[in-house]
């Protein structure tokens, strides 16, 4: 196992001059299968079209080929030496859209290339995650308030710049990946968790509210949620519930004492400042949402309350995959998905065409597929030699994770309407191409793994 | 291992704990995606797998055309023509208010000729669904712009269907009656029950009673749609099947020449009606005014002179001196009368009633010394008031009865009406008090409380004309499937034989041509024809009196084959008013025999 490394040059290090052709190949087949049946899948949505979305497709899956052979023989470790220079790279190229990007569909969020359009928040994610992966490696003192909020101001320039494309759902991966690297890295899961909760306030407010407001409620007859549904808008009434909240939880904690239980104060200030802060990020946000986001969620917790708004998707997604059944309707023939009922069937909603046209057992093959993706992403992470590289690896994992998830279980009726692709299978160029240069580097990190 | 750098054993432990962990936690969510995944494709697969077929077809209907109406001697009354119906299908995505707003603004300049209803219409196609016809029978050049719109209105299709084409003025409105949308309350009804939304079925005459027979089958197609609504393909398509044709005994020469002679008298109101003798066939069927089928019906409605109301099975009205005909039969058959005794006519006869007081009934005029000839001949009121009396009014009752008087003679017709014919016994019965010889006065010059319908008349002088033989009249001679063979054919059939004395028959034949040669219908003469008839003049409480003239004619020496009935209400004088109308239809029915 171990050799002498005399003569060989540091930058080929754990490469196949040391250790031969060392490839995760069930990971690497089943990237390239799960591209292919994309592809096929895209071009079933244009048949008696044109080829337009095909040849596309297929150019950016040789690209993406050809970076992830090319990461893949490079040594992941380099990015550790630049995380700084990674992480300003990411910037750069945030802000720089701003200046030099073009717009597309209402995002100026894409750099224009000759015949090709770069969409810079897929070239930040990978970056992101790089870059956080080499900052966590390096702080390991989790006990210092400075090194907890870090990674979260880490995952902040991203977001916002990349929300002020404006382009919402690409920015939703930065926050779960942060949390899940950051727990991966050793932080305490109590802080991990008044993170949750503080986070989980300044999200569901903004739901709730928009939930209360849709239904449209009387002060008469339902005078506790009316109250509800006003003060979760902010304001005064909101104001009023804050203070309630902090008061009921300020004396649970005096009348725990006078009992003789002793709680530290410092957990009861904690969660004061937490939900203080989760108060007014749910204040923002909820100023932030804009009305078609709106009905988004309300669609979620409710596709009954407007059908022809955001739930007519779901609900289509939904007839096209359940009308697949077991054997699906043949390729090309999903009636769905040909006469216009699946909006978005080439990108976001492609998972509905598969289910359509190919059938359960079909469409369970696809399902594992990622799942393999996943789980080897795991594997190599718990497998790699050094932290960086774990912490990388689970982050694409993780990443990955997050989108197929999200993104099936929208198409499902099990998530919101996120718009996230379909990694690997979503048409567009730049997601397909960050994934495999991501998957390119899960396989640059496992055969990389046994260097001492 | 992890080597290098600042990492430790405690931490690469806890990392593969946690990334264990939340492998473990996406292998759970992926577990939940494919029991999700199995939920919707094996265990609701059929029920979504319909609604993506519901998503993707429409199915359109198309109305067949209806079976056509001929007369009797094959001429085309009412057919079908070709024209243009606006239909609309809302695509799925049309629920929300301003979408639906947009349609209503884009449709709105082509709709603006035609009547409101198709925004209700388009409601409730945004509320179901489901497609329907927003306008019918679009002119050419709107159905062209309409066309074009198709493209910018998704769902607007503009579709050649069938409608009702009318001959000009071959149309016997009231007896082939209109078609129109069947109502909510119609959808109810068991009888429509075949029937679906915007329909159209008969609403009167046969075209409601063969409703059945005419309609034929409607096609229909099944068409892919998109999910906007446009047509991509047609998966299946039925023809329709033509209803069947109906041939009536109508002679529509006749006819129109029953509706013209109405228009030229002085109220333009009233009916006619024709019947062959020998068979019952009716040969005229005509109810003044009419309707325009070619036009807007709904004109008709408002209009005070009714036009809708079928006079000839509907109306009732007193039959006044033509009633005559029954009290004399009475008379003659129950030995009441002498035919050569006179009695004298002053103008007026004196009744004293149970009060002791005197009370005056008229007689038109003043006929002096008179027989039962001359009296029918010049409708003396005064003779038939003392024949009436001494003959009894159980017996002339009776005698009306057969002839089908106070009874239906047409039970196929909805709406019929019966008539009153009155006796002793009937008065009671209503309440009315005892009968009292004025009500015989009455009756005898059919007053009082007789009422007939102008069908009933026309059949009792059919009844009469056949000595007897009294032939249920009818209408549809035979309907005609599709195939060329004959549904239903009609058969002749006798209600009743009445057997009257030979010499009863003779008096009143005689007594009934008198009235044409030498009496108040002369104006009812023909050149070359036989015709014996009678006039009446039938005051009414209501108005202006009732001019009535019944008839029968025949070729010399022949058996009188057609019998008529021609009503003026409140025309006047039977012999000046209804005559004319009389002679025109039974010279055209019977026309001059070129030998």
């Amino acid at each position: 196992m171990q050799r002498s490394n005399v003569g060989i040059p540091s930058v080929l290090r754990g490469t196949i001059f040391e250790r031969g052709l060392d490839i995760d190949w069930p990971l690497f087949f089943s990237t390239i299968l799960t591209v292919t049946i994309g592809i096929l899948m895209i071009h079933s949505t244009e048949i008696g079209g044109t080829w337009h979305y095909l040849f596309k497709q297929m150019a950016a899956a040789l690209i993406g080929l050809m970076g992830m052979i090319f990461l893949t023989l490079l040594p992941y470790q380099m990015f550790r030496n630049y995380i700084r220079a990674t992480y300003i790279f990411m910037i750069i190229v945030l802000i720089s859209v701003f200046i030099i990007g073009t717009n597309l569909r209402g995002t100026k969020g894409w750099f224009h290339l000759g015949p090709i359009y770069i969409q810079s928040s897929e070239v930040a994610k990978v970056l992101f995650v790089l870059s956080l992966a080499g900052y966590l490696d390096r702080r390991i003192q989790w006990y210092s308030p400075r090194s907890l909020v870090m990674p979260f101001v880490f995952a902040l320039f991203p977001i916002v710049l990349i929300v002020a494309q404006p382009d919402f759902s690409s920015s939703l991966v930065f926050m779960p990946v942060t949390l899940v690297m950051f727990y991966f890295a050793g932080a305490r899961t109590l802080h991990l968790l008044g993170v949750c909760l503080m986070g989980g306030l300044a999200a569901g407010i903004p739901l709730c509210s928009t939930y209360f407001l849709s239904l449209d409620l009387g002060s008469s007859e339902h005078p506790i949620l009316y109250f509800l549904s006003l003060a979760l808008q902010g304001g005064w009434p909101g104001l009023w519930l804050f203070l309630g909240i902090c008061v009921t939880i300020s004396s649970v904690w005096i009348v725990a004492r006078k009992l003789r239980v002793y709680i530290p104060s410092l957990y009861l200030w904690v969660t004061l400042i937490l939900i203080g802060f989760g108060t007014l990020g749910a204040m923002a946000g909820n100023k932030a949402l804009k009305t078609y986001q709106r009905q988004r969620l309300i669609a979620f917790v409710n596709p009954d309350i407007d059908p022809l708004g955001g739930g007519y998707n779901i609900r289509q997604s939904q007839i096209a995959i359940g009308s697949g059944r077991i054997l699906g309707k043949g390729y090309g023939r999903g009636t769905q998905s040909r006469l216009g009922f699946l909006p978005s069937r080439h990108t976001d909603f492609i998972f509905s065409v598969i289910g359509e046209e190919l059938g359960f057992l079909q469409t369970l093959v696809v399902l594992s597929f990622y799942f393999l993706i996943v789980w080897k992403g795991f594997e190599i992470a718990m497998s790699a030699r050094d932290r960086f590289g774990s912490l990388v690896a689970s982050g694409f994992a993780t990443m990955f994770a997050f989108y197929s998830i999200l993104n099936i279980g929208m198409t499902m009726g099990l998530a919101p309407v996120a718009g996230v692709p379909l990694p690997l299978v979503s048409y567009g160029g730049s997601s397909v191409v960050s994934s495999m240069t991501a998957v390119g580097i899960l396989l640059s990190i496992h055969w990389r793994r046994h260097l001492l | 291992m992890w080597v290098g750098g600042n990492t430790d054993a405690f931490s690469e432990k806890k990392f593969l704990g946690r990334a264990r962990l939340v492998a473990v936690v996406f292998a759970v969510l992926y577990g939940l995606i494919t029991l999700r995944l199995f939920y919707l494709q094996v265990l609701k697969g059929e029920e979504l797998a319909r609604m993506s077929e519901n998503n993707r077809t429409q199915v359109i209907f198309l109305r067949a055309p209806r079976g056509e109406f001929f007369d009797s001697k094959g001429r085309l009354l009412v057919t079908n023509r070709p024209s243009w119906s606006v239909m609309y299908s809302p695509p799925e995505k049309m629920k929300e208010e301003q979408e639906q707003e947009r349609i209503r603004r884009r449709l709105a300049p082509f709709m603006e000729p035609f009547s409101k209803k198709w925004l209700r219409r388009l409601d409730r196609a945004f509320e179901t669904g489901q497609m329907v016809r927003l306008v019918e029978d679009v002119p050419n050049n709107v159905s062209f712009g309409m066309k074009e719109m198709g493209e910018l209105v998704p769902g607007l299709r503009v579709v050649m269907e069938f409608r009702r084409g009318y001959q000009e003025g071959n149309v016997p409105g009231h007896l082939v009656g209109y078609l129109g949308e069947i109502s909510e309350d119609e959808l109810k009804e068991k009888a429509w029950s075949q029937r679906r939304q915007s329909d159209l079925i008969g609403k009167m005459g046969l075209e409601r009673i063969l409703d059945r027979e005419v309609r034929g089958q409607d096609g229909g197609m099944l068409i892919e749609v998109d999910s906007i609504g446009r047509w991509k393909r047609i998966i299946r398509e039925l023809s329709s099947q033509k209803g069947s044709d109906v041939q009536l005994t109508l002679d529509i020469d006749v006819q129109r020449a029953a509706e013209q002679g109405l228009l030229e008298t002085p109220t333009k109101r009233g009916a006619a009606v024709a019947i062959d003798v020998k068979s019952g066939a009716i040969l005229a069927w005509a109810s003044a005014p009419s309707f325009d089928l070619r036009g807007s019906l709904a004109e008709g409605i408002t209009d005070s002179g009714l036009p809708f109301f079928d006079r000839v099975h509907r109306g009732t009205y007193p039959p006044g001196s033509t009633f005559k005909i029954m009290t004399a039969i009475a008379g003659l058959e129950n030995g009441a009368v002498n035919v050569t005794d006179k009695i004298n006519c002053p103008g007026y006869l004196l009744l004293m009633d149970k009060q002791g007081k005197e009370k005056r009934y008229g007689c038109w005029k003043r006929h002096g010394p008179i027989d039962f000839w001359r009296a029918m001949a010049e409708s003396c009121d005064t003779y038939f008031y003392l024949l009436g009396a001494r003959t009894g009014p159980t017996e002339i009752a009776n005698t009306a009865a057969e002839f089908g008087f106070g009874q239906l003679v047409q039970h196929v017709f909805p709406g019929e009406r019966t008539g009153t014919l009155p006796n002793p016994a009937w008065k009671k019965s209503h309440g009315l008090g005892g009968w009292s010889t004025g009500d015989t006065y009455n009756m005898s010059i059919g007053q009082g409380f007789v009422t007939c319908t102008p069908l009933q008349m026309a059949v009792m002088m059919a009844g009469v004309a056949g000595r007897g033989k009294m032939m249920a009249p009818y209408v549809v001679e035979k309907i005609i499937g599709p195939d060329g063979v004959p549904s239903y054919q009609s058969s002749k059939t006798m209600l009743r034989q009445i057997v009257l004395k030979d010499a009863t028959w003779e008096m009143i034949f005689k007594a009934l041509r008198l009235v044409i040669t030498n009496g108040t219908g002369g104006v009812g003469n023909s050149s070359y024809l036989d015709v014996w008839g009678k006039t009446g003049t039938a005051q009414n409480p209501h108005g202006a009196d009732h001019a009535w003239f019944v008839a029968y004619g025949g070729y010399p020496n022949e058996a009188p084959s057609v019998a008529v009935c021609v009503f003026v209400e409140n025309g006047g004088h039977g012999g000046s008013e209804a005559a004319p109308v009389a002679k025109k239809m039974l010279e055209i029915a019977l026309p001059k025999r070129s030998s």
